[in-house]
């Protein structure tokens, strides 16, 4: 029902309420200083330590044993005097006395079968054995291991701008990834008796340490990843001889390794825009059964890179192509073994390319002179240069469309956290949503560019509303250490990607979002950016406040549910006694009427006053609707008042809708209103969140509208995570379950079955 | 095959447990996994008198549940017309989902509670990566009181989170279950 208002002139007064949703983050963040700027940039006297490496490794094909040694150059580009240094040893979360074992919560019912208690009592004998520690003299250095941290004491405190290079030897187990799990390891692969082996965090590596945490010794748990310095690494790898060894950096030794013909075709793989084969399938396959006894050593460098890893297995084709990067040619490749086919001869070198390049667009070009995706069954892991990748096919060589898309999103994925954080070096120990969250926003675009309307899994806000509503104890901010996340994906995953979203694409726009995104990609490329200093190059970058934005989505656990509580209709009062007295009776006749009356129209024969006229006097008489010359007269001194301005507004017809929201969910949103009008006709009114900012719980919003409306409809396009769509709308409408759903599409045939009646019509 | 634990610890009480022979064994340790949920969307429909359920896995998670717990070897996507496969993970899904409508008058001793095995209706897989199960079962008495247990994939996956939203009439309430919180009560009352 609209109703009329005459514009009147009133003083509002202005009740002071929280702000609290809306209060600046100067709390959570920390003072400005000469390392770290408040426009988020590396400061004047920015620094960050260096850790070169040396490294001779070697596998021992029999025993699955790794055994290497290793020159640490560190360089100390810090204020501080440094007594002692910090070194992780991740392999010994393998170790018996592991904390990581120690502190799973369990109970009783953990334990129904055999399988669990065996699971429980597993023992492998993992962990770093590490045989000696020297300087570059000889000289023996002392040193203590703390579960996953080592320190070396120092003779004397390294001083500022100095280096220190000393050397460890040591040897570890390689875990049976498929029995013990874990980001590396080997596959055995039963039918051939053959080894595949991913290896990464396989030697002693350098602590970060920098102006925010000293050194970062947090124990690593197994959730938490990693924090390390750049450096320059030249690794040696002594692997079976017919092996095939892809890593971290440029191959230095190819004569000494591969034979002509895969020199040559390595030579071709690098002019190519489709993949070469350097080893192909036959070629591998008929080394499974020779399993050479010989060994060879495989030489690799890398440049200003925050780590190492390779993969190494006589079963892998391997295959390249290269890609430009902003004039840059950049060699992309992967290895895999025959039970990767079809799916990555096909796809995977192509996805790597893509990546690359697509991430480049976003973030910053692409550095490194190599790429390198690896079959690895179930995981995806990255590092730098290279990183391992589930995606098998069955037995058979068919796969599901949900396999391949799998293989897609965890290639894209894996490779894209070359950006994040091998480039953009974050604390991984501390903050996993700074690599993962930013990575997989940075995936599904890659993904979307990939293929037109891609089924990505995490980026869309409607795919997160699931994990974001529900008991608040159970649902982490984004700003909470690795360790302690509930649905750790959802939460350092998916949350931040669609957060990083919905600033794209409803709170800042794709222009001023991508050359803000882009800033903090550039500022801190090579270096070590904390939270902080991403939150404010997004600000300072876009002139955008989104202090509420941070405080909501990544400092809060509040979820999206924004009610469309009510609608009020509204026209302007012409004060034209014709038009209005018209509009009045009209709306009068209009009413519903009580049974009663009609029925005594016609049971009352005569009423008194109808049978005597002398009974009716002036009230009883007059015509309330008719206009007279008052009317008129006081009509036209009114008209007299108006200028041509406030007469084209009076009889423009606008429509006013008062428009109640509620904010049920906490967390605050963009108002997106679609409108639609009497002719069908739509509109989109976007209101900034800022109409929250005195008032958290209700709002009220006045839409002056040309036309007549005849719905309302919060969040059209799905672009805030509302985690409750059937308030939404006015009039309401609920929206159906997802069991609704699939009752009204079932057909009682599946899609083959469809395609077989198909053809019995087109054979017919 | 069982096993029978004997704790001899003279102040706890003495507890004797069964455990049944499977050697499906592999250990997550320090594997980094990004999923681990399961969602459930219940609806109590009112003109069929029926509870209808979608529960939202990770496809991959619940493949390789029962991959490893010997229950099915096949991959999902290849059970969605399998009568024989879907009857298999009903009556998973029965084990790990369970709805329980409780007595009416709660002085009433002999209105016990209502526990019904949901019919699999059938499932879907997305290109996302995600299994949608639909389920429906009949209930034979009002709703004033319902107990909601959720711990599907929880017995391999230490850190599975799984949330149910309930919806009845106007009431809507998502729920959150744990390893240590496995079933909840909703009053409706």
């Amino acid at each position: 029902m609209k109703q009329f208002f005459t514009v009147l002139f009133v003083g509002l007064t202005s009740s002071v309420m929280s702000q609290s949703k809306f209060a600046q983050l100067d709390t959570e963040l920390p003072t400005p200083n000469e390392y770290r700027t408040a426009a988020g940039a590396p400061g004047h006297n920015y620094y960050q330590q260096k850790a070169d490496y040396k490294m001779q490794i070697r596998i021992d094909d029999e025993t699955q044993k790794l055994s290497g040694e290793e020159t640490i150059t560190y360089t100390n580009n810090s204020p501080d005097k440094l007594e002692y240094l910090w070194l992780q040893l991740d392999q010994n979360i393998y170790d018996v006395n592991s904390d990581t074992k120690l502190i799973e919560v369990e109970k009783m019912e953990d334990f129904k079968n055999i399988g669990d208690v065996k699971k429980k009592l597993f023992y492998y004998d993992g962990g770093f054995k590490v045989e000696s520690i020297t300087s570059a003299s000889g000289q023996k250095m002392s040193y203590a291991i703390n579960k996953t941290m080592m320190r070396i004491n120092l003779d004397k405190p390294l001083l500022p701008k100095t280096s220190i290079s000393f050397k460890i030897k040591w040897w570890y187990n390689i875990n049976d990834r498929m029995a013990v799990g874990g980001r590396s390891g080997y596959e055995f692969f039963e039918k051939d008796k053959n080894y595949l082996y991913t290896v990464a965090q396989f030697f002693p590596r350098m602590c970060v340490y920098n102006d925010v945490e000293g050194w970062q010794n947090k124990q690593f748990l197994g959730r938490g990843e990693f924090t390390l310095p750049f450096g320059d690494y030249e690794v040696s790898i002594s692997v079976p001889s017919d092996h095939i060894v892809g890593a971290t950096g440029e191959l230095q030794n190819g004569s000494a390794v591969l034979s002509a013909e895969q020199r040559k075709r390595f030579e071709q793989a690098k002019a190519a825009t489709q993949p070469v084969l350097i080893v192909t399938q036959s070629e591998a396959e008929a080394k499974e059964n020779k399993r050479e006894k010989s060994y060879k050593t495989w030489t690799f460098k890398a440049t200003n890179v925050r780590d190492f890893a390779f993969a190494s297995s006589r079963k892998f084709i391997w295959d390249a192509q290269s890609v430009k990067v902003n004039g840059k040619n950049i060699l992309a490749m992967s290895y895999y073994p025959k039970e990767g086919n079809p799916l990555w001869e096909r796809y995977s070198t192509k996805l790597v390319a893509h990546t690359i390049k697509t991430y480049s667009k976003y973030t910053v070009d692409y550095p490194y002179p190599v790429a390198i995706s690896v079959h690895s069954k179930w995981i995806g892991m990255e590092y730098p240069m290279i990183c391992f990748n589930g995606g098998r096919p069955e037995e058979d060589g068919t796969y599901t469309e949900r396999e391949k898309y799998g293989m897609w999103g965890v290639i894209i994925h894996e490779v894209g956290h070359n950006f994040f954080p091998m480039i953009i070096n974050s604390d991984e120990r501390q903050w996993t949503w700074m690599d993962e969250g930013l990575n997989t926003f940075v995936q599904y675009l890659t993904e979307q560019e990939w293929e037109r309307d891609y089924p990505s899994s995490r980026g869309p806000a409607y795919l997160i509303a699931d994990y974001m509503r529900g008991d608040k104890k159970f649902i982490s901010p984004i700003m909470t250490n690795s360790e302690s996340i509930f649905q750790f994906g959802n939460n350092a995953y998916g949350k931040p990607a669609t957060a990083l979203n919905i600033l794209r694409e409803t709170i800042m726009g794709r222009e001023l979002f991508d050359y803000a995104f882009k800033t903090y990609c550039e500022r801190w490329k090579f270096k070590h950016p904390t939270p902080a200093d991403f939150f404010r190059t997004m600000e300072d970058a876009s002139a955008v406040d989104l202090d509420w934005f941070w405080r909501g989505w990544f400092y809060g656990n509040e979820h999206v549910d924004i009610s469309l509580e009510n609608v009020k209709w509204f026209q302007l009062n012409t004060m034209d006694p014709t038009i209005e007295k018209a509009i009045d009776e009209s709306e009068e006749r209009s009413k519903d009427k009580f049974i009663g009356d009609g029925r005594n129209k016609s049971s009352i024969k005569q009423t008194i006053n109808e049978a005597d006229p002398a009974i009716d006097d002036f009230y009883a008489k007059r015509n309330i609707y008719k206009v007279d010359a008052l009317d008129v007269k006081e009509y036209e001194e009114f008209q007299k008042k108006l200028s041509d301005e406030e007469k084209k507004l009076l009889s423009a017809n606008k429509q006013f809708y008062e428009l109640s929201f509620s904010n049920l969910g906490g967390l605050v949103m963009p108002l997106i209103i679609e409108v639609t009008y009497i002719d069908n006709s739509t509109e989109v009114i976007r209101i900034p969140a800022e109409i929250w900012r005195q008032y958290e719980d209700k709002v009220s919003k006045v839409l002056i509208l040309n036309k007549e409306a005849i719905s309302f409809r919060l969040d059209p396009f799905l672009e805030t995570a509302d985690t409750d769509l059937d308030n939404n709308s006015w009039p309401k409408r609920v929206q159906p379950t997802r069991y609704e759903l699939f009752k009204q599409k079932q057909t009682g045939e599946n899609p083959m079955q469809r395609q077989k009646r198909l053809e019995e019509l087109q054979g017919q | 095959m069982s096993i029978i634990c004997k704790f001899e610890l003279s102040v706890i009480e003495l507890s004797k447990i069964f455990i049944i022979l499977s050697f499906c064994f592999f250990s997550t340790t320090a594997e980094a996994h990004s999923y681990f949920f399961a969602f459930a969307e219940v609806e109590y429909n009112e003109v069929n008198g029926k509870i209808e359920a979608t529960i939202t896995a990770t496809a991959h998670d619940l493949e390789r549940y029962l991959q490893k717990k010997n229950i099915l070897q096949k991959n999902l996507s290849d059970c969605t017309n399998d009568s024989v496969s879907l009857s298999i993970l009903e009556k998973v899904i029965n084990q790990h989902f369970a709805i329980t409508i409780n007595p009416n008058d709660e002085n009433s001793i002999m209105d016990g509670n209502e526990l019904f095995m949901l019919h699999l209706e059938g499932i879907e897989i997305q290109m996302t990566g995600t299994i949608q199960i639909y389920l429906s079962g009949t209930v034979k008495r009002a709703l004033n009181s319902v107990d909601l247990f959720f711990d599907l994939l929880m017995d391999e996956y230490p850190e599975q989170q799984n949330k149910a939203t309930f919806i009845y009439r106007e009431y809507k309430e998502t729920l959150v279950f744990l390893p240590t919180k496995k079933s909840e009560t909703i009053e409706l009352k």
